[in-house]
Order: C-alpha cells, then sequence, then structure tokens
C-alpha cells in the first residue's frame, strides 16, 4: 500500500514539475511572442554571462595592478593575465550580444563535458528547489565537515539527502548513511591513511 | 624492433603480485564509477587520484589506467542497458546497443563491446610504442614558441572539434586560463589573485576544478533536470545460457568495424584535443556508411555498436601520445593524468621517455594489461556490474556527492579546496546548462602554466619581438596549422558531405555486389 502510494506520489511530482515547466516554457514564448519578454525575465545564460563578465572586468582590473615588463626588460606578472583578461572579457561580451540578438532559449540541452545532446533523456522538467536544497546541503556539509568529523558530516548529510529523495525507502537511507560513511572511512583513513578529520567521535 | 622489446620490458616491469592487484583493483571501481550515471572516466580518475597518493608512481599510475579504461566500459554498459551514456564517449554506443538489448541480446552486446575495447586497446598500445618514440623525437626539436603554438593547437582543436557554441568553448578555455593565474608568478615571484590567503600561495589545485566540475557539476545537474525521479527503463542480462555469448553471424560482422574503429580511433585520439567522443561518432558514421545494410543502423546492428567501441578505446590509447611526447592532454581524462604526473614530480614532455622510460613504457605497458584485465572482469562480471546500474541517481546522488567531499579533503587536508571544488560543482552546473565546456576548462587549467612559461621564454628568447614565430620553420608550420583549424568550421560541412557522398557511394556498390553475388550463385 504504501508502495503504492509512494509511487503515485513520485509520478505525481514528476507530472507537476512537468506542468511547471511547461507552465514557465510558455510565459517564456508569450513573452518572447509579446516582445520585450527577456528584457524583464533575463535568460540563465544572460544572468551567468554578465556575472562572468564582471568579474573578468575585475580580474583585469587587478591585472593591470600588476607590472607588464620587469625593471630588467622582462616580461612581467601582469603580461599573461591582461592577455587572458582581455580575451575573457572580449569572449564574454561576444557571447553576450550574439546570445540576446539570437534571443537564445534559457537553456542549451547538452550532454556531459562536451557540449553534445545526450541520447534519449527523458523530460522531467526542471527542478531549481530540489538542486537549491542539495547546494546548501553540501554546503552545510563542508562548514561542519572538520567540526563533526568525516564520518558524523557525511552520515547526516546522506541520512538528510536519502530521506528527502528517496522517500519510498526510510529503512534503505537510514542504512547506507551509516554504513556507507564508515565505509569510506575505513577505506581513506585506516588503509590509507589519507587524513580525514575524527571531529567529535574517538575513531582509531 | 626495440620499441617492441621497450613495451615487452615494460610489461615484464609492472608484472607483480602488487601491480596486478591494482590493475584488477582499478578496473572494477572504474567500472564501478562509469557504471554511475553521468560520471564518466574524468570523473572517476578525479574522485579516485587521492586513493593512489599512498602508492609509489608506478603502482598510482597502473592503478589510474585501469580505473580509466574500467569507467570507459562502465560507461558502456549503461548506454547498452538502460540507454543512458555514463558519459559523452559513449552516446554512440546507445544508438545501437539500446536495440540489442531490447531485442533480448544485451548479453552478446556487452561481450562484443568488451571484445571490441580489448582489440582497441592492444592495437592501440602498439599503435603508441611505434609512434611515442616517434613523436617524442620530433618534440625535443621544439622550442618555447613551438611549444605555446601546440599548447594554443591543442585548445583550439577543442574548441574547433567539439560540436556545441564554439564561442563558449574559448570562453572556458580561458576561464582555465585565468584559474591557473592564481598564485606566485613562476617568473618573478610575485603573488597573483591570492588576496593574502596563504593557501592560495600555490595556486588553486587542478583536482578539486576537475572533481567540482566533472563529478559534482554532472550531480547537480541531473538533480535539475529531474534525476532522481527518473524511473530507469532496465533491460536484464543474464550470464546462464547460450543467449550470452555472441554467435558466430556476430563475429563476423564485427571484424571490419573493430580494425576499422581501432586505427581511426587511435588517429583521431592523438590529435590533441580530439577526443573518444568525436572518435566514436566518427567510427559510427563511417560504419552506416559502409554498411551493406545501413536500415539496420539504429535499430539493433552489431557493428554500429562494436565500432564506436573500438574507437573510443583506442583513441584513449592514441590520447596517451600528446601526453607522453608533448604534455598536452588530448582530453578531459588525460589532463587530469597529467594533473597525477605532476603531483608524483614527473613532467610529461619530450624528455619523460628518455629520462624515465621504465615509467613511461610501464604505463603503456599498464594500459594494454588493463585492457587484458578488463576483458577477463567484463565476461565474468558483467551481470554484477550491471545491478549497480540499477541503483536509481536519488542514491547514487548524494553517495557521489559524499565521495567527492572526502576525496577533496585527503588530497591536502584543506577545507578550502573542498569549498573550492563545491564552488566549482555549481559553476560546472552553468557551465553546462548554458552550453559551455568544463573539459577545455580543466585542459586549460592545466596547461596555463606551460603555456605562460612557454610565451614568457619565448618573448625572452625574441626580445619581445613576435616574429620568432614566423621565423622558424616548425613554429611557421604550426601556425599554418592553427590557421588552417581556424578554417575548419567553415570547411569542415562541405568537406563532410563529399565524404559521406563517397562513403554512400562505396556502401551502395557494396550492398550490389551482394545482392548479386547470390544470383550468380543461382545461375
Amino acid at each position: 500500500m504504501t508502495a503504492v502510494w509512494a509511487q503515485q506520489s513520485t509520478h505525481q511530482s514528476t507530472q507537476r514539475a512537468k506542468e511547471r515547466s511547461q507552465q514557465r516554457a510558455k510565459v517564456r514564448a508569450t513573452a518572447r511572442a509579446v516582445g520585450g519578454g527577456e528584457a524583464v525575465r533575463p535568460s540563465v545564460r544572460t544572468v551567468f554571462l554578465s556575472i562572468l563578465l564582471v568579474v573578468l572586468a575585475f580580474y583585469t582590473e587587478m591585472a593591470f595592478e600588476l607590472e607588464w615588463r620587469t625593471t630588467a626588460g622582462r616580461i612581467g606578472p601582469g603580461f599573461f593575465p591582461r592577455l587572458v583578461g582581455g580575451a575573457g572579457i572580449a569572449l564574454t561580451a561576444l557571447a553576450l550580444v550574439s546570445g540576446l540578438r539570437n534571443n537564445q532559449p534559457a537553456t542549451t540541452p547538452t550532454g556531459p563535458a562536451t557540449g553534445l545532446a545526450g541520447a534519449a533523456e527523458p523530460d522531467l522538467g526542471e527542478h531549481p528547489r530540489v538542486l537549491l536544497l542539495t547546494v546548501l546541503g553540501a554546503g552545510a556539509y563542508v562548514l561542519t565537515l572538520t567540526v563533526l568529523g568525516a564520518v558524523v558530516s557525511s552520515a547526516l548529510f546522506l541520512l538528510g539527502t536519502l530521506l528527502w529523495l528517496d522517500r519510498r525507502h526510510r529503512r534503505r537511507a537510514v542504512v547506507i548513511s551509516l554504513l556507507f560513511p564508515v565505509l569510506v572511512y575505513l577505506l581513506l583513513q585506516t588503509l590509507l591513511n589519507a587524513g580525514l578529520p575524527d571531529g567529535i567521535l574517538p575513531l582509531p | 624492433m626495440n620499441v617492441f622489446s621497450d613495451l615487452g620490458q615494460g610489461i615484464l616491469a609492472i608484472l607483480t603480485v602488487q601491480n596486478l592487484l591494482l590493475l584488477g583493483a582499478g578496473v572494477l571501481l572504474g567500472m564501478v564509477v562509469g557504471v554511475m550515471p553521468g560520471l564518466g572516466p574524468s570523473a572517476g580518475l578525479a574522485i579516485l587520484l587521492p586513493l593512489t597518493f599512498g602508492l609509489d608512481p608506478t603502482g598510482a599510475i597502473v592503478m589510474l589506467a585501469a580505473v580509466y579504461y574500467g569507467a570507459m566500459y562502465g560507461g558502456t554498459i549503461t548506454s547498452v542497458l538502460i540507454n543512458t551514456p555514463g558519459e559523452s564517449a559513449t552516446v554512440a554506443s546507445t544508438f545501437d546497443g539500446y536495440p540489442l538489448a531490447q531485442q533480448g541480446r544485451a548479453g552478446p552486446a556487452l561481450v562484443m563491446a568488451a571484445v571490441a575495447s580489448f582489440v582497441a586497446g592492444t592495437i592501440g598500445a602498439v599503435l603508441i610504442s611505434v609512434a611515442a618514440p616517434v613523436t617524442a623525437a620530433v618534440a625535443t626539436t621544439f622550442g618555447p614558441p613551438e611549444l605555446f603554438l601546440v599548447v594554443m593547437a591543442g585548445l583550439l582543436t577543442l574548441i574547433v572539434i567539439v560540436q556545441g557554441n564554439r564561442l563558449l568553448g574559448a570562453l572556458s578555455a580561458v576561464l582555465g586560463f585565468a584559474i591557473a593565474t592564481v598564485g606566485i608568478d613562476i617568473g618573478g615571484g610575485a603573488q597573483r589573485y591570492t588576496f593574502g590567503s596563504s593557501e592560495l600561495i600555490n595556486g588553486i589545485d587542478f583536482i578539486p576544478v576537475a572533481i567540482g566540475l566533472f563529478g559534482l557539476g554532472e550531480v547537480f545537474h541531473m538533480l535539475w533536470k529531474g534525476g532522481h525521479l527518473e524511473r530507469l527503463a532496465y533491460v536484464s542480462v543474464r550470464a546462464k545460457g547460450r543467449s550470452f555469448w555472441p554467435t558466430r553471424h556476430d563475429v563476423r560482422e564485427s571484424r571490419g568495424p573493430m580494425l576499422r574503429g581501432s586505427v581511426l580511433g587511435f588517429a583521431v585520439g592523438a590529435t590533441p584535443g580530439a577526443g573518444a567522443t568525436v572518435a566514436s561518432l566518427m567510427s559510427y558514421n563511417l560504419e552506416k556508411s559502409v554498411s551493406r545494410t545501413p536500415e539496420k543502423f539504429g535499430k539493433g546492428a552489431m557493428p554500429g555498436l562494436v565500432g564506436p567501441e573500438a574507437a573510443n578505446n583506442a583513441a584513449s590509447a592514441g590520447a596517451m601520445v600528446p601526453l607522453l611526447t608533448l604534455g598536452i592532454p588530448g582530453s578531459a581524462s588525460t589532463a587530469v593524468l597529467i594533473g597525477g604526473f605532476l603531483m608524483w614530480g614527473l613532467q610529461p614532455g619530450p624528455l619523460l621517455m628518455e629520462q624515465n622510460p621504465e615509467f613511461a613504457w610501464g604505463l603503456i605497458a599498464s594500459m594494454y594489461l588493463g585492457n587484458a584485465m578488463l576483458l577477463v572482469v567484463n565476461i565474468f562480471c558483467i551481470p554484477a556490474f550491471a545491478s549497480i546500474a540499477r541503483v536509481p541517481f536519488r542514491v547514487l546522488g548524494p553517495v557521489v556527492i559524499v565521495l567527492c567531499v572526502l576525496g577533496t579533503f585527503t588530497v591536502n587536508g584543506s577545507i578550502i579546496e573542498v569549498g573550492i571544488m563545491l564552488a566549482c560543482g555549481v559553476l560546472g552546473f552553468f557551465m553546462r546548462r548554458i552550453g559551455m565546456s568544463p573539459a577545455a576548462l580543466v585542459i586549460a587549467l592545466v596547461l596555463g602554466p606551460l603555456a605562460e612559461e612557454t610565451l614568457r621564454q619565448t618573448m625572452i628568447v625574441s626580445g619581445g619581438q613576435l616574429d620568432i614565430f614566423w621565423e622558424r620553420t616548425t613554429s611557421l608550420v604550426l601556425l599554418i596549422l592553427i590557421g588552417c583549424l581556424l578554417l575548419l568550421p567553415v570547411v569542415a560541412p562541405r568537406l563532410s558531405r563529399l565524404v559521406r557522398r563517397r562513403l554512400r557511394s562505396v556502401g551502395e556498390q557494396r550492398a550490389d555486389s551482394a545482392e548479386r553475388e547470390p544470383d550468380e550463385h543461382k545461375v
């Protein structure tokens, strides 16, 4: 009964995510059709490239504070960063302009690492909330790593994320959360002496 | 044949019990990582690199070569069984691999893919043994201007050949160069972009960046597109019964594709910047074009799986040529490997084969033995690894995050580096979303110091004059090559149409002759 309910719940959440995604796509399309939609809500690409442009401008400004040539007439520490910064600003500006001119959609579906389209990937919608909470969870995990120790912080992170993402299998989530960090600790610390933090547990 | 005796000695040198155990462990771990959706050889190597810190350089490289091949093949298992390529190099394997599995032929498909990988790996090892010393001999004549231009040509190839937005590819490479400038300037000792932090004085290590971009970035991307909700359309595979093994017909029709894929893959892989993905897709197109039955492609044709598999494996071997002889990584995975070399105090380049022959030949030999081990492990353990592919992403995702965090921490015991890794994970997610290339960033990060150093030396030699680049013959040749690369996007579509037309006519001629043969027999 629980399994059926959970299956239905997963199915429903997939459907809701799809519907939300479709609604967002519709809103974007309507906004584009009436004109000025992208100006009202800039695409992820535009926002990301704009931030990158600011970062690169800051990088280049700092490069100009470094010497172009040393007093001995050799290439200074600012030579390469200025070239890189200049090229970075030019490329980012070009990408921004071409993106705005082509009025590209917010997402460019790409495969892993190369920009190739993934094969037969099902459309399950977009899940920014899941992503944001996972990133925040990972951030909290990193912050507590040295305080609580590798085993405890890893176990807490796994327990939290698995109970949330894999609600159908609570027992499995607990078992993985307890066993996996211990196994990794044994491998990295006990076997390879890798120097993981012990934290609050008096581990060997 | 001196080269083969060197290879033989390399094989003998690594044939110790410890190395064989490391080889087996590397293949197993690589396959485990490879079958995890989204994690390919580059992420696998980056995450597992810390495991090798306690080993001697030869043992470490033996293990990493095994991880490399294991992860490569692990991607094939997911491509065939769940239609999800573990990484881009195995995208072509889904085209015919999954239809074969749907027809109940997952066993033969996986066995033939393993055999193709082994054959390609063997041919690759032989070709490296011949090509690497020759390339190293040429590369010893290179000065700073040539090395700088080789770095640029390698990055340009990566940007030009890889499909997608070239402008964003170039921007990714520039970002990698920018990150590489953090730390002490090698020439004058001035601090750059350290903001007073002692942790940044030695620069940003490439391992947190690689783990973040490839490992964490992929997990974030999968979560964003709903990987945690995905219900896998899994095709089971059983090792019992004759249906697990390929038929004679399978073997017969796979011979040609295997050989063609191996040679093509090696040639493409040896080109700095062009990698296994390009090789496997080219091989698929080639096999479809020359096939007597092109209509079967996409519906479960064994040559459509075997050719790309051989090509991606041979390309991985080919990528070792620029890595060992020029110190130029041809792919994201070899960029991680080069980072490993540097950590063990080995400088890949023209002199590596002269100064550390036992290491260089040990690496080539371990690649060969890694392939042999892969074949043995695969044949017996396909069902076991296939079951890992059934673990849903909602479980794997958090587990991979833990591995990324703990793996990064073990490198230098630095929590700042773990933070950098997390930041790079977020960066990697956005890079994937807008079509940038994390591979180009990592390769540029590894090559950044080399590019800066060679450019600085060039400017010192020439007294700040740029004409040194066209006054020296080798530099001029490289400049012309770069010019050709820049023209490639314009010329390539026309060239590709022409080649496709020619290949199609060859395929039609073969099909005609095949049709005519039975008629003649009847007569």
